[in-house]
């Protein structure tokens, strides 16, 4: 029965659940800080980010360069899907989780961080 | 205080007697917040890499359509807008695509034009080469995709074929920084007499015009006034620019979140399940501590414990989890379905875009059900005579 107690109140439970909530609020923090940093880099790097927009013309995201009529998403443009002939094969780019074959061993996928 | 911490003692002895199947629950729980929480923070975050340059942009943007197609605009009518009151600068613009059947890629060409004021800020964001950065004839500056698809380096020669079937040469004398690979990347800057040549833009003509506007509210008022001094364009302004990316990756987030629905609707049917009423096992508890003296409060309490510390770890640790996968692991697999694929990816990072608002919506969706579904059939449980609910009546 002492046994019991002891071990009852070395490992006490509020005071783990309480440590394992500490612990996610600090993964909270450490989140929170990479945010900032990362924002505080993003900030730095806006006016260059702004001439390049003003010299394209467009803020729109060179990701989707496969097909003419996605490239700039907000403004048209003289192309149309299928216009090389009607219901020809078209490039289209952006399929759903399925990636192309790599030309020229480019790398067709997004990477994050350092290319 | 004591008292709290006795009764989240208690709490924590009681789950641990079902410990599998709570492991089990919040694990679950766990994973669903993450699942949601990834794809709102990924869309969340291309978003706000689309929107940051949206204050950059012309305030307006007119285009020529014949038989709703759009087409070269006249340069003559530059001289038509400039009698629009309000309007501080007009740039016409050449530009246009270029497709590369080798390599299934399509370039985006754009006529540099050395004595505009507002490009002058080019050097900022070119690796120079050969030459400053004025670009002559003959001359190209370039995006970095373009330089890894073309096996290219600065001062070396890029072929281009013109629409009567000629090839021109340019020598390459600078090229874009990384910084800026999210909207150069597949960027080719040519002089504009060469842009002309290579899109086949013939003299005269431009392929749009872009308008700053010198007082912002009054940006609707000249669109319409420049929409009835040239009739059979279109005049798009910059706040519909904006309204674009919303739409463009929120359906693709959307979609994603309705492949995901039937996690949802499980978790739905488990809190029901529960909110509908306790096990037999939990109801005996509940009358065997109102009988040793219990009050109804302690009781509530207790479940409050038991239901705040199942929720609220799983949905923090899923939320944790979800800012590591997605900004710092760089979303694998997540990343295919909302940004698909393309022939030129622009290596590049996203700065993390958390908002309050999705954090909100995940919680009312998550933890405050889990919530109800605990208290409040401990509540009624606990407002029963402990006789009947010990004997199971």
């Amino acid at each position: 029965m002492t046994s019991t107690v002891r071990r009852r109140s070395r490992f006490r439970p509020a005071a783990l659940f309480l440590g394992a909530l500490a612990l996610l609020a600090v993964g909270l923090c450490l989140c929170y800080a990479h945010g900032i940093k990362a924002a505080r880099h993003s900030a730095e790097q806006a006016p260059l980010r702004e001439i390049a927009v003003r010299i394209v013309g467009s803020s729109d995201l060179a990701i989707y360069n496969a097909a003419r009529y996605l490239r700039h998403v907000t403004l048209t443009d003289v192309s149309t899907p299928f216009q090389e002939c009607p219901g020809c094969f078209d490039y289209f780019p952006e399929a759903m989780s399925a990636n192309p074959p790599g030309f020229n061993e480019l790398s067709t996928q997004m990477s994050f961080g350092a290319p | 205080m004591n008292r709290y911490l006795n009764l989240l003692d208690f709490t924590l002895y009681s789950l641990l007697r079902r410990k599998w199947k709570i492991l089990f629950l919040m694990l679950l729980f766990s994973y669903l917040v993450f699942l949601f929480s990834s794809v709102l923070l990924l869309t969340g975050a291309i978003k706000n890499e689309a929107k940051k340059g949206v204050r950059a942009l012309p305030d307006i943007t007119i285009q020529r359509l014949t038989a709703g197609r759009q087409v070269p605009i006249p340069a003559a009518y530059g001289e038509k807008l400039r009698e629009v009151f309000g309007i501080a600068e007009i740039e016409p613009r050449i530009w246009g695509y270029y497709f590369v059947a080798s390599t299934q890629a399509n370039y985006t060409i754009l006529g540099y034009d050395n004595e505009r004021d507002a490009w002058k800020g080019l050097g900022r964001i070119v690796l120079q080469g050969t030459s400053g950065v004025s670009l002559g004839e003959g001359e190209a500056i370039l995006g970095e995709g373009i330089l890894k698809d073309r096996y290219l380096r600065l001062g070396q020669t890029l072929s281009l074929d013109t629409p009567s079937q000629t090839t021109k040469s340019f020598q390459v004398v600078g090229a874009f920084k990384g910084v800026t690979n999210l909207l150069t990347y597949d960027v080719i800057l040519l002089n504009q007499r060469d842009a002309r040549e290579i899109l086949g833009v013939e003299e005269g003509f431009v392929t749009d015009f872009s308008v700053y506007i010198s007082n912002k509210n009054e940006i609707t008022t000249v669109a319409k006034k420049i929409m009835q001094i040239l009739p059979g364009t279109r005049v798009v302004i910059k706040n519909q620019l904006a309204r674009t990316y919303d739409m463009v990756y929120s359906w693709r987030s959307g979609f994603t979140l309705i492949t995901l629905l039937g996690c949802l609707f499980a978790f739905a049917m488990m809190v029901w399940e529960r909110a509908s009423g306790l096990s037999a096992e939990e109801k005996r508890e509940i009358g065997i501590l109102k009988a040793t003296g219990w009050d109804t409060s302690d009781i509530l309490i207790m479940k409050s414990w038991e239901g705040l510390g199942i929720s609220l770890t799983s949905f923090v640790a899923g939320l944790i989890g979800s800012y590591v996968f997605t900004f710092v692991l760089g979303a694998p697999l997540l990343k295919s379905l909302i940004l698909g694929w393309s022939v030129l990816y622009p290596p590049f990072t996203f700065t993390p875009s958390v908002s309050l608002d999705q954090i909100l919506v995940l919680l009312s969706l998550t933890v405050v059900p889990y919530l109800i579904a605990t208290v409040i059939p401990s509540w009624r449980a606990a407002t029963v005579d402990p006789d009947t609910v010990i004997r199971g009546v």
